[in-house]
């Protein structure tokens, strides 16, 4: 019995001993919210934005949420490596950074162009960081953009990475990518992959940048600078290749199936001068890929298959009829088509297969790709694009025909 | 905590194996009688010698009585003050009073005699001062003759009892009010009310060398299993102790694992729930001067179980088994997997909720784990005043615990506002567990989870979770597997688990349990009636 006793004795002093191990309490974190990632001469440029959570909550304890105080702060650390700049910015952030609910990484235009495969070996590597993480790109220093507000929310960050959900959920113009995404596209056949492209809209002045990086910016109902999404930066592996607009962009998400749901605008007659439009919603799309052979090049067969709503119609057309209804999804078609091939011809210029047609062609064709393997750029080249579209008009809405055909029906009456 | 990790240890088979029969070794000799001896002839004798034996106690009264007509021998009634019904007494003296004694002289006579002339139900002849100590102890009144080796014992028990009330520890909504009393023979004929069948057997033994306690087991045979029963008695019969004051000290001495922070025998006061078990094929022990009555073997999952699931309809006492289940797990886990959370594994708190609880936590001056086990041991304290203290400080403790203890111990910072909200949810959710012994077990686990949790984070919790469970599935109650029917797994048990199933879709007894006759509902009437018959006959062999 006494030996038992000894032992338990023992054990609960070897555990209440070890001065609870790797213990660090709630108050000496320092959240990252967002990070930027920097390259020069000098090496690696890591900022971060840090928490304030007292400025955030304002629960009892602490200091009341209040805005005397941001809700972050940015840091900013050189190093030679990305993991040496973590470690580096306790020479000035008394906080332990801690990585894991950072929701966004913005990638600075020189560091894009440098090649980020450093950055993806980080995220990789150690357990912190998490491979959710939002990547953007940014035309310049991505330092400016952390630096930034953003009204009306309080966290930057976490309005960027919002940003890039919405507009993912709503229309798909710029495919959303994160680190494990990035990471898979970049290592496939293909070798091609994305990132949306923010940057600060509005007309820029020193003036007007301070007083975005302090809470000013809350006093007014329109910040004069704002952090949008502006294209889509294409890569090549994991270096910088070239640009997308929001067409090429919409195009690509077409081909590769990543539409939820997305508003297209179309016209309402043959003749494209007509400046009637109507406005399709997409509730549902599908996009299967499959490719053949022909002669001495490949073929990309894509079927598209689009249900959704009318929402808008400017159309002097009586939406009563099937007919016309046929008719309107034919031009939908067309207008889908157009943008996929858009983003095919941008795929052409740029020589990178974004849209992972590769991956498609290994699979079909797996004998055949190992001569294709080392020639594959020309092989996109020569590669045909066979696209069918089939757009369905669930519901044309409350009302069948638009108010301007009630009007004319009025005056001919 | 120390048992636990002494399960950790692997000790505890050992220790088991020791300790099974506590009192057989080395007791043997302690005398549970008082040394016997025949009663003298001469009436002043026994007189003398029955108050040299009580040491002139107050309480103990002999009254002589004289007869209208001095035929006759004398008489002596003994009794102790206030363990005998005071107006029953009087019937008797009166009798003995206005009566003629000529036939007294001898005791066959005499037997007759007392049986004719005294209203009272039950009339023993006593042949030792031994038993005529217990008898008068027990609350008879004992009548002396003299020139009679013989005494006789005339049952008046009665005096000052609580009446039987509604339970105070366990209270339901629906369901019958009433509870087990101080009063073992009141408690016994509420579980009569309840069953009353022939095959109800109620078997006494009388345990505590000083204490002279009833003991009784109560089981349903040809329900019961009889091994089970058989294990009860025999282990009851190895209790040599100078006293039993409550079914507490009777748990302790029969229950199987010693070191164990589970209770492997249910306690309550509600004579349904006894009625229940028996029905399942339990075994209930009954012990004079509580209203508390044991019942075994349990699992694990009883205690989660209340009487009102089996009154209430069942889809109701299904979600509220649920909900109790919900709770064991936060009683349990809630603070510690806090405390892991926000002091190692952060990465596991949604965005928001981290920002919300560091803000809470930015000027506060303790640990998270300091902080819990302060909160914890707080709420211990209030709980424990709350239960000790005189009703009339009621309010003063209340008021105290909530809004000294909880608002301002945050508004001033000391301790975050999150800690208080967990502690006090987890309080909440021990409460809601109808079993008082194990809802107090779970409290001990909390505490090393809570330790664990702050050295090791959720690494710590799966190493105090662990042998937690592997304790579980090796623990027996009388045989029975305490974690049955999960481990070894009884599909058939399941209805009445997580969810209780209809009453018309139980027809049959939880199995292992109930041994013999396991069919308690049919279809058919005849088919059951049968079945009953054929028990019946079983038993009369």
């Amino acid at each position: 019995m006494a030996r038992v006793l000894l032992l338990t004795i023992s054990i609960v002093m070897m555990s209440l001993l070890s001065g609870c191990w790797n213990r660090i309490e709630l108050n000496q974190l320092g959240i990252v919210n967002a990070a930027g990632v920097d390259y020069g001469e000098d090496g690696w440029n890591i900022t971060y934005q840090t928490i304030v959570p007292s400025a955030m909550a304002s629960g009892t304890g602490g200091p009341a949420g209040n805005t005397s105080q941001p809700a972050v702060h940015v840091f900013s650390v050189q190093a030679k490596t990305i993991h040496q700049a973590w470690n580096l910015s306790s020479l000035e952030n008394p906080r332990r950074i801690f990585v894991a609910h950072n929701k966004v990484v913005v990638i600075g235009k020189e560091a894009a162009e440098h090649g980020i495969s450093e950055l993806l070996d980080y995220y990789f590597r150690n357990t912190e960081p998490r491979e959710t993480v939002l990547m953007l790109l940014c035309e310049g220093q991505a330092s400016e953009i952390l630096k930034q507000l953003n009204p009306p929310e309080k966290l930057p960050g976490t309005s960027l990475a919002d940003i890039v959900d919405e507009e993912k959920r709503m229309l798909a113009y710029f495919p959303s990518t994160n680190v494990l995404e990035f990471a898979l596209r970049m290592n496939s056949d293909s070798k091609g992959a994305w990132m949306p492209i923010v940057k600060l809209a509005g007309s820029r002045s020193e003036h007007r940048e301070t007083e975005q990086q302090s809470l000013e910016v809350y006093k007014m109902t329109s910040p004069p600078i704002k952090t949008v999404l502006s294209g889509l930066g294409i890569f090549q592996s994991d270096k910088f290749a070239g640009y997308f607009n929001h067409e090429e962009g919409l195009g690509l998400s077409w081909i590769t199936g990543r539409i939820r749901n997305t508003e297209i605008p179309f016209p309402c007659s043959p003749n494209a001068k007509d400046s009637n439009k109507a406005t399709f919603l997409v509730i549902s799309s599908k996009t299967k890929a499959v490719p053949t052979k022909e002669d001495d090049h490949y073929v990309m067969h894509l079927k598209v298959n689009i249900k959704g709503n009318l929402v808008e119609s400017g159309c002097p057309l009586d939406l009563s009829r099937p007919k016309v209804i046929k008719e309107l999804e034919a031009y939908l078609t067309k207008e889908v088509e157009k943008t996929i091939f858009k983003a095919w011809s941008g795929i052409q210029r740029l020589k990178v297969d974004a849209a992972g047609f590769a991956d498609k062609v290994h699979r079909k064709f797996p004998s055949d790709w190992r001569d294709l393997k080392d020639r594959w750029p020309e092989e996109l080249n020569r590669m045909k694009l066979d696209v069918q579209v089939q757009a369905k008009i669930k519901r044309p809405g409350l009302i069948q025909k638009s108010f301007d055909q009630l009007q004319k029906e009025k005056e001919t009456k | 905590m120390f048992q636990l990790l002494r399960l950790l240890l692997g000790f505890s088979r050992q220790i088991n194996q020791n300790r099974n029969r506590p009192a057989h070794s080395g007791q043997t000799s302690l005398p549970t009688d008082i040394q016997p001896g025949a009663l003298p002839v001469d009436l002043e004798d026994k007189i003398s010698h029955l108050q040299n034996r009580m040491g002139g106690s107050s309480d103990f009264v002999i009254r002589k009585i004289s007869s209208s007509s001095s035929a006759g021998p004398a008489i002596a009634i003994s009794y102790i003050e206030g363990l005998v019904d005071i107006h029953r007494l009087s019937i008797i003296m009166e009798a003995l009073v206005n009566s003629s004694r000529n036939e007294l002289g001898d005791s066959l006579r005499a037997e007759g005699w007392i049986k004719e002339h005294l209203p009272v139900g039950s009339i023993h002849m006593l042949h030792t001062e031994n038993h005529l100590l217990r008898s008068v102890l027990g609350g008879n009144a004992v009548l002396m003759i003299d020139g009679l080796r013989t005494a006789f014992s005339a049952n008046i028990a009665g005096g000052a009892r609580r009446s039987v009330e509604e339970p105070s520890s366990q209270t339901v909504i629906r369901g019958p009010k009433e509870g087990f009393t101080e009063d073992i023979a009141v408690n016994l004929a509420l579980l009569r009310r309840k069953i009353r069948s022939p095959d109800l057997r109620l078997e006494s033994r009388i345990l505590g060398r000083y204490t002279q306690t009833q003991v009784t087991v109560a089981y349903i045979k040809g329900v019961a299993n009889p091994e089970v029963v058989q294990e009860i008695s025999s282990r009851l019969d190895s209790i040599h102790t100078d006293s039993i004051l409550e079914s507490g000290y009777i748990e302790e001495f029969i229950q199987d694992g010693v070191i164990s922070p589970f209770p492997t025998l249910y306690n309550t006061e509600r004579p349904d729930t006894v009625a229940g078990g028996l029905l399942e094929g339990l075994v209930a022990v009954f012990v004079d001067g509580t209203p508390f009555a044991l019942i075994a073997p349990v699992t694990f999952f009883r205690f989660i179980a209340s009487s009102e699931d089996y009154y209430q309809r069942y889809d109701i006492s299904s979600f509220l088994r649920l909900v109790r289940f919900a709770a064991f797990f936060v009683a349990l886990l809630l603070p510690a997997v806090f405390i892991a959370t926000t002091t190692f594994q952060q990465e596991m708190l949604p965005t928001t909720l981290l920002i919300t609880l560091a803000a809470q936590r930015e000027n506060t001056p303790l640990p998270a784990l300091m902080e819990a086990l302060i909160m914890e041991l707080t709420f211990d304290l209030i709980r424990e005043a709350g239960v000790r203290m005189p009703r009339a400080v009621g309010p003063a403790i209340s008021i105290v615990g909530a809004l000294v203890l909880g608002q301002a111990a945050v508004q001033a910072g000391i301790v975050s506002a999150a800690m208080v909200i967990v502690v006090s949810f987890t309080a909440i959710c021990n409460f809601v567990l109808p079993a008082i012994n194990m809802s107090a077990s779970i409290r001990l686990l909390r505490f090393m989870l809570m330790i664990l949790a702050g050295n090791f984070g959720l690494f710590g919790i799966l190493a105090g979770i662990i042998p937690i469970l592997l304790h579980l599935t090796s623990l027996q109650s009388f045989g029975i597997p305490y974690m049955m029917p999960l481990a070894p797994f009884k599909f058939a048990n399941f209805k009445d688990l997580f969810f209780r199933a209809p009453w018309w879709k139980m027809k049959n007894r939880p199995e292992l349990i109930g041994k013999e006759n396991m069919q308690r509902a049919a279809d058919e009437p005849a088919a059951y009636a049968e079945k009953a018959v054929d028990h019946k006959r079983d038993s009369l062999k």
